[in-house]
């Protein structure tokens, strides 16, 4: 069996191509370089990340693929499915050695597989594009945690750098204890003491004064705009699954709000 | 900050609540990025940023300027005879807030009618105002949509379509004769001749050049079942609105009782919900699929069927259409399966070219073959020929879907930069 160990960065997966052609030998699978299976793997090939392959690979499949389907691979290297490395690396193969249609050779299981993975990421992308909740910290700083399967910051940052490019906001990954800070300028990647954070958002005394009464505004029109007479919570959880609820001020317990 | 106060509180539960009844409310038909310093986008697939205990996206802030109103609709809440609290939003107030809920991504921008409180001038010029201090003041270059109150004068509306992203006039009551019965001080004229200026001033700023005006264009809503017209009537007229007024939306709200006390209103138990669903149906057909409004009701079908999809409720009229062969059908055809979709047929399309598709891929293409397979070619002997149209029909009815509106865009807003991944 043919392994090839890479550094787990989307241009080692590149230089991992790049090799495999140079090699004229194809991995059974890919290992991160940190991981315990590496190691159990004599023989394996080393894969060295290097921007000129990058170049190189990226310049053939720009060739073969057309704007959506370089869109496609990302999202689905942004999924973080357990196999989806493999996955990609034969999609690659496959549309590398090909006269240009493979992404729309839905027919074809691995193609069909990438597809899906993206458009899974794609749409818990679109939901967080709308669920996300920022809070005005005392410094000014529009502030949000998120809870994402899939990592979701590359996408959301460009979202949210087009739609909020006047304020500074950032936005927070519980899941891979990383955020993305906007500065008004450009982004910068952050951590934080996870301390700081309770009940979906920041600590009550790192927010601005006037913030707890803006979530209430918030709170009374979500309660006002449901029409009675139609009430149908069986939709609004299909829609919006509980797992989200916690982040959303609307669906917090309404607090008084002078009690600060 | 910025005149926000306790009372603007009351004031949003207040003009929040009043506004509900207007379901016009996606955000969509345009796509535009902020710029340096501004607030604000507009994706072309409208993002839903929470979902209300009805079940109902919630987009954009919908709220009235003022729940006082000087006309006495009979269908409406806040017609002049009925006694609840009412209040009037002052446009800085109102500006403010939108931006304080923007800012927090609790919303895609605001939807903004209103009652007629002193004259329809009057009211117009409030909303006018309120346009101006977002786009000036704040900046705001997220998604307005505005309603013209009937009667307001032609300048008003034509400043308002230079502000907003979309205009609505609401037709509400389908026909002329009810309108005047339920609705005295208004009349067909006065909203037709507003739609008629917004389509003739779309026609002459085609997008993309020049100050917009309404990049996304006009709409409208129709209150179903307030009055006695018959499905056809209202399809017949929603498909005039699209193709003469040039309508990018047509919206229908089920008739919620709330005047019960008004004799010239029908005594409904419970809104007409799977009317409004059947109808929305029925418009997608119109819009996405290809449908003449004649193929959907016609005379000796002036109703759609409340228990099946209208697409469905063809096929079976139509076995003679069927059997399609998914490798060879055009893409008009497909649409015409039910089962099958926009997204699903442009996905056959593309797929077939590379190999020959058979049942197995079409189900993981996303067509829902437990309604499809009867009229596809290859779904061995369940077709519509040896079943015939009743068995069929009661195969579906099992199997009736909760489709909701197609939603082509997944992703395609949420553009990664190309490079620098690192799996965390
Ligand atoms: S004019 Fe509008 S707000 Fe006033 S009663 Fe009629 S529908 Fe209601």
């Amino acid at each position: 069996m043919v392994i090839f160990i890479y550094d787990q960065t989307f241009e080692g997966l590149l230089s991992a191509i790049y090799d495999a052609y140079i090699l004229k030998r194809f991995p059974d699978h890919l290992r991160g370089s940190g991981e315990l299976a590496a190691l159990a793997a004599p023989g394996a090939h080393q894969v060295e990340t290097r921007p000129d392959k990058v170049e190189r690979v990226f310049r053939s499949l720009c060739r073969k693929l057309t704007r959506q389907g370089l869109q496609q691979i990302l999202m689905a290297w942004l999924s973080e499915e357990t196999g989806s490395e493999d996955l990609l690396f034969r999609y690659l193969h496959k549309a590398l050695d090909s006269g240009g249609r493979t992404e729309k050779d839905l027919g074809d299981p691995d193609v069909l597989a990438v597809w899906r993975l993206a458009r899974k990421i794609g749409r818990e992308a679109e939901r967080y594009a709308g669920f996300v909740r920022f809070q005005k910290t005392g410094q000014g700083v529009y502030f949000a945690v998120i809870e994402p399967r899939h990592n979701l910051l590359p996408l959301l940052k460009r979202h949210f750098a087009g739609r909020l490019a006047g304020q500074a906001w950032a936005i927070y990954d519980t899941v891979r204890h990383y955020g993305v800070f906007w500065d008004k300028s450009g982004f910068r990647d952050f951590t934080v003491d996870e301390a700081l954070l309770c009940d979906g958002g920041l600590r009550p005394d790192l927010l601005e004064e006037g913030e707890r009464f803006l979530q209430r505004l918030w709170q009374s029109y979500f309660a006002a705009c449901a029409v009675r007479e139609r009430l149908n919570q069986r939709q609004q959880q299909r829609c919006m699954p509980r797992k989200y609820w916690k982040y959303l001020s609307e669906k917090q317990p309404v607090r008084p709000w002078t009690d600060l | 900050m910025n005149m926000i106060t306790e009372k603007t509180l009351k004031k949003l539960q207040i003009l929040g609540a009043s506004a509900k009844y207007d379901v016009s409310c996606a955000s969509s038909g345009v796509r535009r990025e902020g710029w340096p310093g501004s607030l604000g986008s507009v994706s072309s697939w409208g993002v839903c940023h929470s979902f209300a205990d009805d079940g109902r996206c919630i987009s954009l802030l919908k709220v009235l300027l003022s729940n006082y109103c000087r006309y006495d609709c009979a269908y409406c809440l806040n017609r002049a005879g009925n006694d609840l609290p009412r209040a009037v939003f002052n446009p800085e107030e109102l500006a403010g807030l939108t931006m304080e809920f923007y800012r927090r991504n609790y919303i895609e921008g605001l939807f903004l009618s209103s009652g007629v409180y002193r004259s329809p001038d009057d009211t117009m010029e409030g909303i006018v105002r309120t346009l101006r201090l977002l786009r000036g003041k704040y900046r705001f270059t997220g998604y307005i949509h505005a309603k013209c109150i009937p009667g307001a004068s032609p300048e008003l509306v034509l400043q308002a379509g230079s502000l907003a992203d979309r205009l609505s006039v609401n037709v509400e009551i389908p026909s002329a004769v009810n309108l005047k019965k339920l609705a005295p001080d208004k009349d067909h004229q006065s909203i037709y001749a507003p739609m008629r200026l917004i389509r003739d001033k779309l026609a002459e700023s085609p997008a993309g050049r020049g100050p917009a005006f309404a990049p996304a264009g006009q709409s409208t809503q129709l209150i179903i079942g307030a009055s006695n017209e018959n499905d056809q009537d209202v399809l017949r007229l929603s498909s005039l609105l699209y193709q003469r007024a040039g309508l990018k939306r047509v919206y229908y709200s089920g008739f919620i009782p709330v005047n019960a006390y008004d004799s010239r209103l029908p005594a409904l138990s419970e809104p007409p919900l799977r009317r409004e669903r059947r109808l929305y149906q029925a418009d997608w057909l119109m819009r996405f699929y290809h449908f003449q409004v004649g193929e959907i009701v016609d005379d000796p079908h002036p109703q759609l069927d409340l228990d099946l999809d209208p697409k469905s409720a063809w096929a079976l009229r139509h076995p003679e259409f069927f059997p399609l062969n998914p490798n060879r059908a055009s893409y008009r055809e497909l649409l015409r399966v039910p089962g099958l979709g926009p997204e699903s047929a442009k996905r056959i399309l593309a797929a077939r070219r590379c190999r020959k598709l058979h049942p197995e891929h079409l189900a993981k293409l996303g067509v829902v073959m437990k309604r499809a397979r009867f009229f596809l070619e290859e779904s061995h002997s369940t077709d519509i020929h040896s079943l015939g149209p009743d068995k069929v029909r009661s195969l579906l009815l099992g199997e009736e879907s909760g489709a909701a509106a197609p939603n082509p865009a997944w992703g395609r807003a949420l553009q990664a930069p190309l490079m620098g991944f690192q799996r965390a």
